[in-house]
């Protein structure tokens, strides 16, 4: 990779690391209301950054992602409540389960782990699938997980869900693990795999031809996409306290496809951009369900007006300015040659 | 064994709704390369209409039931989907994925997201005894509704100059278009018809389960997908074979389980499906991959 | 009957037609030729709608043809038989051959029959599956499909591509044919010295640009600079 290209990535990722940490950094002044906001933005962040690294490099959407960060969610919740909350709420989980109990930072990282492991085990069959079945199976997926979740009740008491998640009470994480997934990114993208996955992308004819080659490019992508997927949904849980099926189902996967395609489906500063711009429209539009004072106006939108406003503003940029609004390229200082 | 053929009149009922769910879905895709996630909402649109008319005479309701949804279907690919034509197949599905977010959320916005009781069709409701078998007249209705869905479009695409056009144009659009066949008319003839498809699920199924809301058309949208991509997406008789294979898993693993794990027939379900998958991915029935676009 | 005035054609900022101008008047057989990647198929293409010019005049009777869509085009009384044929294989040669007619124009029975006439073998196959023709008739049934709309322009590019040599004699004396009926004809084709002999005007194109125009004689008393643009010297 030549030097220019080097540096520019670099810059790319010192100022999306500025932005992320200037974010974080402001959670520390934030009152009680806007914490939660800048947190869970935050935790969406990661999510949607994960979720970019295998459908930015690799042009296949994902539907179901949100599957590996709900799988990530649920094993770092089991993991991390106590043992006594667990017995009272929990008298059938496995013997194993019921008698441990990690620190957060543990929990997440091995919830992190077993989302990993498990899109593996599924991107075997899925791999080989055509761009659109591949996406239309990643429902399946989801819902696979779902349906799991909702019955499996010795293990996720089902739709009552799990409760006692012990809070996360610094921005640490969230911010440790945004610089690190940035970095991931950036790193992929410019390896061998991510140019090649990238190349594979516009063309599938040519991929398929390619075979193998692609098909352990996406698997690669995509098992460390799901890792970050998972670890976003442990620490997102972090910040509920609970969690139930549909905490991470369909709203959660309109959401982070929001952020991806309002900011740029192939670039990582869109995912960045894209995220924030759409917490902070989504937070200002329940406000305004909720009813706000500007300047001694009473604004009081109807319920409901959150997710209208969510859903003109993708269809928009899709048949508007379908490149987003980085235009699909990275934010980088460029120099001249 | 009698349990058998009761499990298997109820496989081809549920078999029957999946088929033409799935070929609505096949349908605008072999012409627009488009797997349209609205499907699902057309149905729900198409079942609110039952609900404001539910107390009309049964012949209106059932032409706005129809109408609706058809008249939906129009409007969203002039809108929506016309200028993102030229887009890449991914573009193109997150576009309707988009669309039906906001016809869900509009709904929400106006209405509200409790389900609606509704009576239709409450005729239909009866069941008569056959050889010891409970036949509801409502799953006779959906057998031969669907049958004669199928006969219809079947006589269209082979016996009319519209159909015909539409089956080249699924195979090769450009050239389609280099003799004459107007692009946008064609289209829209899809989408009509696939509203249609859509307007009659919604009847069959507003009159089964007697409620509307307004998520109710992503489980059937989800089990039209997976039907299309079993029978080989852009095949319509592959979506009407995935459909009909979908309805019989879902209800022998109902069936033949044991009780305890029938709360998880839908992941069974589904993981059989991505087993089909894994030895064909490109489905059973697949079509022709001599495809241009618009 | 066409006009083309200084067209240009642009693949992405990379220029594939610049400054093409050339005219078909009513009853010509113009021919059209050049190495591969000259931009032969680009100039039809530009014709027929397919492809959109950057800058350029393109006058069917008069009418301006660049913004339109094909079908619109083909509404007009362009029949375009594009490169490779495409006959719809999943249909059957009778419903290939009612295509013909989705421009609205030309569809009655006494012409129908007559095209069936000089095509023997797509009556022969009449009902059965366009996938099983071989090579050459499928090019008779491309050739009848267009010419069932009564065309005012024919346009062909590269017909005789993956042809045994006898079937191309045949596709050529059919267009003499037709020629002599007085259908206006244009002509892409790789085979020159065919396409020089059987045309009224030939142009050759290189490189994007026109860089020769001429009847037979013209032509063929220039070769040895033809031979260069052709790249069969240098």
């Amino acid at each position: 990779m030549n030097n220019r290209a080097r540096s520019e990535s670099l810059s790319t990722f010192a100022l999306l690391a500025t932005i992320v940490s200037t974010i974080a950094l402001s959670w520390n002044w934030a009152g009680a209301t806007l914490q939660p906001v800048i947190a869970q933005g935050l935790a969406f962040l990661i999510a949607t950054i994960a979720l970019y690294l295998f459908v930015g490099n690799s042009g296949i959407f994902s539907f179901g992602h949100i599957a590996f960060m709900s799988l990530g969610a649920y094993v770092a919740a089991l993991l991390m409540i106590t043992v006594d909350n667990k017995k009272l709420n929990q008298p059938n989980l496995p013997h194993f389960l019921a008698t441990v109990q990690l620190n957060p930072i543990v929990a997440s990282f091995i919830g992190g782990i077993v989302a990993a492991l498990i899109a593996l085990i599924v991107s075997l069959p899925l791999i080989k699938l055509s761009g659109l079945t591949a996406s239309l199976t990643s429902l399946a997926i989801l819902e696979i997980v779902h349906v799991v979740a909702a019955n499996w009740t010795n293990l996720t008491n089902g739709e009552l869900g799990l409760t006692g998640i012990p809070i996360m009470t610094s921005i640490t994480e969230l911010w440790v693990v945004s610089i690190a997934v940035i970095g991931a990114s950036l790193g992929f993208q410019q390896s061998r795999w991510g140019r090649r996955l990238r190349a594979s992308r516009e063309d599938e004819v040519a991929a398929r031809s390619l075979g193998m080659t692609v098909n352990k490019d996406r698997r690669i992508a995509f098992v460390v996409s799901a890792f970050f997927m998972g670890i976003a949904g442990a620490l997102y849980v972090q910040l509920l306290g609970a969690l139930v099926p549909e905490t991470l189902y369909i709203s959660a996967t309109t959401m982070i496809l929001i952020m991806l395609i309002v900011g740029g489906m192939t670039s990582l500063s869109g995912a960045v951009v894209g995220s924030i711009a759409i917490s902070t429209v989504s937070e200002i539009l329940v406000k305004i369900q909720d009813g706000v004072q500007i300047n001694g106006l009473d604004i009081k939108g109807p319920i409901g007006i959150q997710p209208v406003g969510l859903a003109i503003i993708m269809l928009l940029t899709l048949i508007i300015f379908p490149k987003g609004i980085t235009r699909s390229r990275e934010i980088a200082f460029r120099t001249k040659v | 064994m009698h349990a058998f053929f009761q499990h298997l009149i109820d496989s081809v009922t549920v078999g029957s709704l999946y088929a033409v769910m799935g070929l609505s879905i096949a349908l605008v895709f072999g012409i627009m390369r488009l797997v349209n996630f609205a499907q699902g909402d057309l149905v729900m649109v198409g079942a609110y209409g039952s609900a404001v008319f539910s107390h009309s005479p049964w012949i209106l309701t059932l032409i706005i039931v129809l109408v609706v949804p058809i008249a939906f279907a129009l409007i969203i690919e002039r809108v929506a989907f016309r200028p993102v034509r030229m887009a890449s197949d991914s573009t193109l599905l997150v576009t309707s994925f988009a669309v039906s977010y906001l016809l869900e959320s509009l709904v929400l916005l106006f209405l509200s997201a409790t389900p609606r009781g509704v009576n239709l069709a409450p005729a239909l409701g009866h069941s008569f005894q056959v050889a010891g078998l409970f036949v509801p007249w409502l799953d006779v209705a959906t057998v031969s509704s669907t049958f004669v869905l199928l006969l219809a479009l079947s006589w269209f695409l082979s016996k009319t100059r519209t159909g015909v056009f539409m089956r080249a144009a699924a195979e090769d659009f450009t050239t389609a278009r280099l003799m004459g066949v107007r692009a946008n008319r064609i289209i829209a003839v899809a989408f009509a018809i696939s509203g249609l498809l859509t307007g009659v699920t919604a009847y069959l199924t507003v009159s089964k389960t007697g409620q509307v809301y307004p998520t109710m058309g992503i489980n059937l949208l989800l089990v039209a997908f997976v039907a299309t991509t079993i029978g080989g997406l852009g095949s319509l008789s592959g979506a009407v074979l995935g459909g009909y294979i979908l309805g019989a898993i879902t209800i022998f693993i109902r069936a033949y389980f044991p009780a305890q794990l029938a709360n998880f027939t839908q992941a069974f379900t589904y993981l059989i499906v991505i087993a089909i998958l894994v030895y064909r991915p490109q489905g059973l029935l697949t079509s022709r991959t001599n495809r241009t676009r618009v | 009957m066409i006009e083309i005035n200084n067209l240009c054609v642009s693949y992405r900022k990379v220029p594939a037609l610049v400054d093409v101008s050339i005219s078909v008047g009513q009853g010509e057989l113009i021919g059209l030729i050049g190495p591969n990647g000259a931009g032969k198929s680009t100039l039809v293409k530009a014709i027929a709608g397919l492809v959109k010019p950057t800058s350029g005049k393109i006058l069917f009777d008069g009418i301006n043809l660049r913004g339109k869509y094909p079908e619109d085009i083909a509404r007009l009384g362009v029949s375009f038989v594009p490169e490779g044929r495409h006959i719809f294989q999943s249909l059957s040669v009778a419903e290939n051959l009612s295509l013909g007619y989705a421009s609205g124009r030309g569809y009655d029975e006494a012409s129908h029959e007559a095209v069936l006439d000089q095509f023997p073998a797509l009556r022969r196959y009449y009902n059965d599956s366009a996938a099983g023709l071989s090579g050459g008739e499928q090019q008779q049934l491309a050739l009848a499909r267009a010419l069932l709309a009564k065309p005012k322009l024919l346009i062909l590019d590269e017909p005789s591509l993956g042809l045994a040599p006898l079937v191309i004699e045949s596709l050529f004396s059919t267009l003499q044919k037709l020629r002599t009926e007085g259908v206006t004809i244009l002509l892409v084709e790789q085979n020159a010295s065919r396409t020089i002999a059987i045309s009224d005007r030939t142009y050759i194109l290189g490189g994007g640009r026109i860089r020769s125009e001429g009847t037979a004689e013209q032509l063929l008393s220039r070769k040895d600079m033809i031979d260069v643009y052709l790249g069969k010297r240098s």
